[in-house]
């Protein structure tokens, strides 16, 4: 049995039978992982109230060669992220940040940059960076980590620098310029500018000079088609966060 | 290698195997102790699963899990019907009860919301509920102090105050016997977060 020690960041927690808790994780050197907190939701439990999702923690894990599950062990607090969570804005956004993790994260292999993006935008939302931008920043960064969705710089068929709009290609879930494609779901300058803006510039950079509510709900939308065609099914935080908002 | 059990003691070691909290060896164990008690005995367990799937159902009002439409809460004349107790699932009412603070009523939800499941509010008895609040002054959350828990409370409680009703949350914070030395940073925050004024 091998016992392992590193920082971690918690993407969901969910009961095991009377006692236990199964507490899915990402670290940069393992991945995603999912292990099981033993007593977890008993009075006494010496996890206490440091499982909640999105806590960034230092913690050890007990694996056994072939099996699935890790064991935890020590648990302890680095960073809580109740503050993003005061709100049903704020719960529904997290789960939707951990979802894509659970989604993107592969199991047992190194995932330095997706621990990064992920660390950095709770790390910004707890600053105070406006969720729409942080959301959307997020959003850009998963699909691009996933090599799904570069920088748009130039029109994949014909090498062309894009014009002021660029073409949604269904069935590539890549963007292309209008001339290669005439018709389709095209997104302006102002959305180009942010995808382009968004590879060179961090959370708090953008956020000195914001883009508008319009911009960024179009680049939500580009940005759940591309996800929709490369998972070939929409998350399930996004779906019960339209459902619940739309009160 | 163990002796091979016969065929319908390994089908009940099997079957107990199943129900939470029980491993192989409490399954064995209890399958053993069954094998032993009297044939009357096992008929009255065996009646007794059978009823509480035959007899019991959802109150249509409340939800809770009755053998009569409406429960004996929702048809109590003794209990205050201006104020609902909301919980997440019908045992939650018990630990409540045990309590003797709440008189009122009572409406299970029959689950939290949960955006990683896939749980939206069309999953619970959301409707049920806001179709019932006539007469009521006070709803009392009493959902799980976890994120999915929050989540459903502040959703509820956004829909209740448009309809001008009190709402109100049960406290988070330390347990009774505690040690603020060995209570954890989320807990002892939030015990702080809702202090009382003396």
């Amino acid at each position: 049995m091998r016992r392992v020690h590193t920082t971690a960041l918690l993407l969901d927690v969910r009961d095991l039978q009377e006692k236990d808790r199964i507490v899915t994780f990402l670290t940069v050197e393992h991945g995603q992982k999912r292990g099981v907190a033993r007593s977890a939701r008993t009075k006494f439990s010496r996890y206490a109230g440091q499982l909640q999702p999105l806590a960034k923690v230092q913690l050890s894990w007990f694996e056994k060669e072939g099996r699935d599950l890790v064991r935890l062990g020590e648990v302890e607090l680095e960073r809580p992220a109740m503050a993003i969570m005061e709100d049903l804005e704020g719960i529904l956004l997290s789960s939707y940040l951990a979802e894509h993790m659970v989604h993107f994260a592969q199991e047992n292999e190194p995932s330095p940059k997706l621990f990064r993006l992920l660390d950095s935008t709770i790390e910004a939302l707890l600053a105070g960076v406006d969720r729409h931008l942080a959301a959307r920043y997020y959003e850009i960064w998963v699909l691009r980590l996933a090599g799904i969705f570069p920088p748009p710089s130039i029109c994949p068929l014909c090498a062309q620098p894009f014009p002021d709009r660029a073409v949604l290609m269904a069935a590539e879930g890549a963007l292309v310029c209008p001339s290669c494609m005439p018709g389709g779901w095209t997104i302006g300058a102002a959305e180009l500018e942010l995808l382009r803006h968004s590879a060179r510039q961090n959370l708090a950079q953008l956020s000195t000079r914001p883009p508008t509510a319009a911009v960024l709900n179009r680049i939500e939308e580009l940005c759940g088609r591309i996800r929709r065609h490369f998972l070939q099914t929409e998350l399930r935080s996004y779906q019960v966060m339209r459902d619940t908002l739309a009160i | 290698m163990g002796v091979a059990m016969s065929d319908p003691l390994a089908r009940l070691v099997g079957e107990l195997s199943r129900l939470p909290s029980i491993g192989p060896k409490t399954a064995n164990r209890l399958a053993h102790h069954l094998l032993r008690v009297s044939r009357q005995e096992a008929a009255t367990l065996s009646k007794a699963i059978l009823d509480v799937k035959d007899l019991l159902f959802h109150c249509k009002t409340c939800f809770s899990i009755t053998d009569r439409d409406p429960c004996l809460i929702c048809t109590d004349p003794q209990r205050h019907r201006n104020r609902l107790c909301v919980v997440e699932e019908p045992f939650n009412i018990q630990p409540i009860e045990r309590t003797g603070e709440h008189h009122g009523l009572y409406h299970v939800l029959l689950g939290a919301l949960s955006p990683q499941r896939g749980i939206g509010p069309q999953d619970l008895t959301v409707d049920a509920l806001m179709q019932r609040l006539e007469g009521i002054e006070e709803v009392i959350l009493a959902t799980n102090p976890n994120v999915e828990g929050e989540a459903t409370a502040l959703y509820l409680a956004r829909l209740l105050k448009q309809r001008g009703l009190s709402v109100s949350r049960l406290a988070f914070g330390m347990p009774v016997g505690a040690d603020i030395e060995f209570t954890d940073e989320v807990t002892l925050g939030r015990s702080l977060a809702g202090r009382q004024p003396l």
